[in-house]
């Protein structure tokens, strides 16, 4: 039975993920609005965990059969194009359903998304916890959207930003997914979160999501979470999605001593990533006990002008260093490399690539630049060079050191490297 | 990026019988080639390694001195036995030579009929047993280049995306003093490689014949002292620059200019190719 006849709000809530994945983004928005005493018991929650390979059309069939009043789509760069057509149907399907987007490709660029996609009603914007419940019952109660503060969202024919709301300074506050039974942890595919910020900010990342500064769940509450998650039946390896895991010494030691005695029964951690310039034979010891089997790092870029532009520091021994002592610990290390910052060129990518082989991490991994909205590359383009594709997932198409052509050559010609790289006894 | 030791096994791999005729296979004596082993990523050139009594043991050997990665070069046909015992003992990335785009084109440069089948299928049975194995193999081609199969470049590349490699090395030859004429089809070739997904690299042919597509040359070019003619004038590209391959005739240089940005692109190609400073 739905609101309007005197039932629950039923909300679906979507995600497409890559294939062995979860949202954890969704996870914590409805473990905060079922917690919400405004929005407990009045709205009824279906949480739809899809892949990104899925056609649209097939998307929006799942949907209406929830037969939804509210649809959440948390919105990605590698998922939106999927999302927005899949909006579309839905809107054509469910004409009076309430299509909301989050997330980070929509976050930053509310209006635009609003302007271009007249199946959207309203985009939450930044952190959607508090938000989204809010929004909840002002759709339940049938007033007007973007009143509610951190909501874009349309007013007849105007697109209306509320003003932004204010950071959840207690993230305790939002209750854990997995301790709250709604997220099962996925071997291989879980992720935790202890905290939300980043030390650094480069300059094509949105890792930070713009919050000024850094914010922690309870060490309680986290140790609550990975004693559940390592526990699982079959859990052999999970993630945190923290950028930067080693963020102090202190705080390593201490998740390393978390995860110790399930390490020591063979649950390993997955693909962490590091700040591999800080990696000393403590810090080897540290991940290693704590059943770390693989790290992700840079160093993205070895041309100092591009480095420098993305406000990105590298030192190349401390670099190599780093990948040496975890490699000798029988940790596996995940290079990354960007193709196309603005500042370099190809050859200056080719550097790259000869840097981290002569390293031989384990894994090298190098991509094109994608632009994403909210990053100082997205706001600066224009002013930088730097040509990209406005429709998500804004890879770049040429800048002002690399042309277009080259840009595509550098792509293959990392595509053959990598199978090159890869095959080996 | 990936610097392969090439130690020779012997001779006799299809090339252009036009160029040199149809030559005969001849293997070095296996404990000389194990002797040149010990590089982390070695190339068993110059014969066909089905062909090579020992070439198993050579591959075991090359792994067994801590060789990560083992190339063969092969040309005639496979059984998945076979197959799976090179894999077996270390070998990892295969290449085949591919002359022409088409099997008629490339059977009639090596003098062969049914050479371009028989290499396909080997590529086929190689990758089967790979997966079979769980083994992770890298194919490639490497394209001769001569003035008798300049317009076959781009067939050739197409050739090997259809049989689903990873990369192409075109190796130029005798362009029979018509360099000029003969890098457009080199260009289209790499062209090619990039709407398919491939990539090719050339080797042989100075950055001044194909400055736009320098990146294609970056890596395999491989300066040697006293290669260039002095007609090639001064040119800052002449550390990384290996001139004309082959038997090119002064003549022929005498038409190579210097390109515009040779500095600009030096440095680029220095870069490329220097280490990042520790």
């Amino acid at each position: 039975m739905s609101a309007a006849y005197g039932g629950p709000l039923k909300v679906a809530l979507v995600a497409m993920n890559q294939p062995g994945y979860q949202s954890l983004a969704l996870g914590f928005l409805r473990a905060y609005a079922e917690a919400d005493s405004k929005v407990a018991g009045k709205a009824a929650f279906q949480t739809l965990d899809l892949t990104s390979d899925l056609d649209a059309w097939w998307v929006a069939y799942r949907v209406a059969g929830l037969d939804p009043e509210v649809v959440g789509f948390s919105v990605t760069c590698w998922n939106a194009r999927k999302v927005y057509e899949a909006c579309r149907v839905i809107r054509g399907a469910m004409p009076r359903v309430t299509i909301v987007l989050g997330g980070p490709e929509v976050g930053p660029i509310a209006e635009e998304v609003l302007a271009q996609q007249p199946a959207v009603d309203a985009v939450v914007r930044g952190e959607g916890e508090a938000t989204f419940a809010e929004l909840l019952q002002v759709i339940a109660a049938k007033k007007r959207l973007w009143m509610v503060e951190g909501v874009t969202a349309r007013d007849g024919a105007r697109v209306v930003s509320a003003p932004d709301r204010e950071l959840i300074e207690n993230l305790d506050e939002i209750p854990s997914p997995y301790l709250a039974g709604l997220l099962y942890p996925v071997d291989g595919g879980a992720y935790l979160e202890t905290y939300r910020g980043c030390p650094f900010n480069c300059g094509y990342c949105f890792e930070g999501k713009g919050y000024r500064k850094i914010r922690h769940f309870s060490r309680e509450r986290v140790a609550a979470e990975v004693e559940l998650v390592a526990n699982t039946p079959g859990m052999t390896q999970f993630s945190f999605i923290d950028p930067v895991f080693n963020l102090t010494d202190e705080r390593l030691a201490w998740l390393a001593e978390l995860m110790r005695p399930h390490a020591a029964r063979g649950v390993r951690l997955h693909t962490i990533e590091v700040d591999i310039e800080r990696i000393d034979d403590t810090a080897v010891e540290l991940l290693a006990s704590a059943g770390v089997a693989s790290v992700e790092t840079g160093p993205q870029s070895v041309g100092a002008q591009a480095l420098e532009l993305c406000h990105r520091r590298f030192d190349a021994a401390k670099f190599a260093d780093g990948v040496r002592r975890l490699k000798a610990a029988g940790i596996t290390v995940e290079c990354d490399l960007i193709i196309g910052l603005p500042c370099d060129d190809a050859f200056h990518f080719l550097q790259g690539l000869r840097f981290v082989a002569e390293l031989d991490p384990g894994i090298i991994q190098s991509s094109t630049l994608h632009v994403l909205p909210g990053t100082m590359l997205w706001d600066r383009a224009a002013e930088i060079g730097l040509e990209f594709d406005r429709e998500p997932p804004h890879e770049v198409v040429a800048t002002a050191s690399t042309t277009f052509q080259d840009m595509r050559r550098a792509e293959i010609l990392s595509m053959a490297f990598q199978k090159t790289y890869r095959s080996r006894v | 990026m990936i610097d392969f030791s090439r130690v020779s096994i012997g001779e006799g791999l299809p090339s252009c019988t036009r160029c040199a005729g149809k030559g005969a296979s001849a293997f070095r004596d296996t404990e000389d080639v194990v002797t040149e082993l010990g590089s982390r990523d070695v190339d068993l050139v110059g014969a066909d390694s089905l062909t090579h009594p020992d070439i198993e043991r050579i591959v075991e050997q090359a792994v067994s001195m801590a060789a990560d990665r083992v190339r063969i070069e092969v040309a005639s046909g496979i059984d998945k036995a076979k197959a799976l015992a090179l894999i077996h003992s270390g070998v990892r990335h295969v290449r085949v030579a591919i002359l022409g785009g088409s099997a008629d084109a490339h059977d009639a440069l090596v003098s062969e009929r049914g050479a371009f089948d028989r290499v396909a299928e080997t590529v086929a049975r190689l990758r089967e047993a790979g997966e079979e194995a769980g083994a992770r193999m890298a194919f490639s081609a490497r394209v001769p280049a001569c003035k008798h199969n300049a317009s076959e470049l781009p067939g050739a590349v197409v050739a090997a995306a259809d049989m689903g490699l990873d990369a192409v090395a075109i190796v130029t030859g005798d362009m029979g003093g018509e360099a000029g004429g003969f890098t457009p089809w080199v260009a289209a070739a790499c062209d090619t490689g990039i709407v398919n997904t491939l990539w090719v690299e050339v080797e042989g042919l100075p950055f001044c014949l194909m400055p736009a597509h320098a990146l294609h040359l970056a890596d395999s070019v491989r300066a040697t002292a006293g290669q260039k003619a002095p007609a090639c004038g001064k040119c800052a590209l002449d550390p990384v620059c290996g001139g004309l391959a082959g038997s090119a005739q002064p003549q022929a240089l005498v038409s190579l200019k210097r390109p515009e940005d040779h500095e600009q692109l030096a440095a680029a190609v220095g870069r490329a190719r220097a280490g990042v400073s520790r």
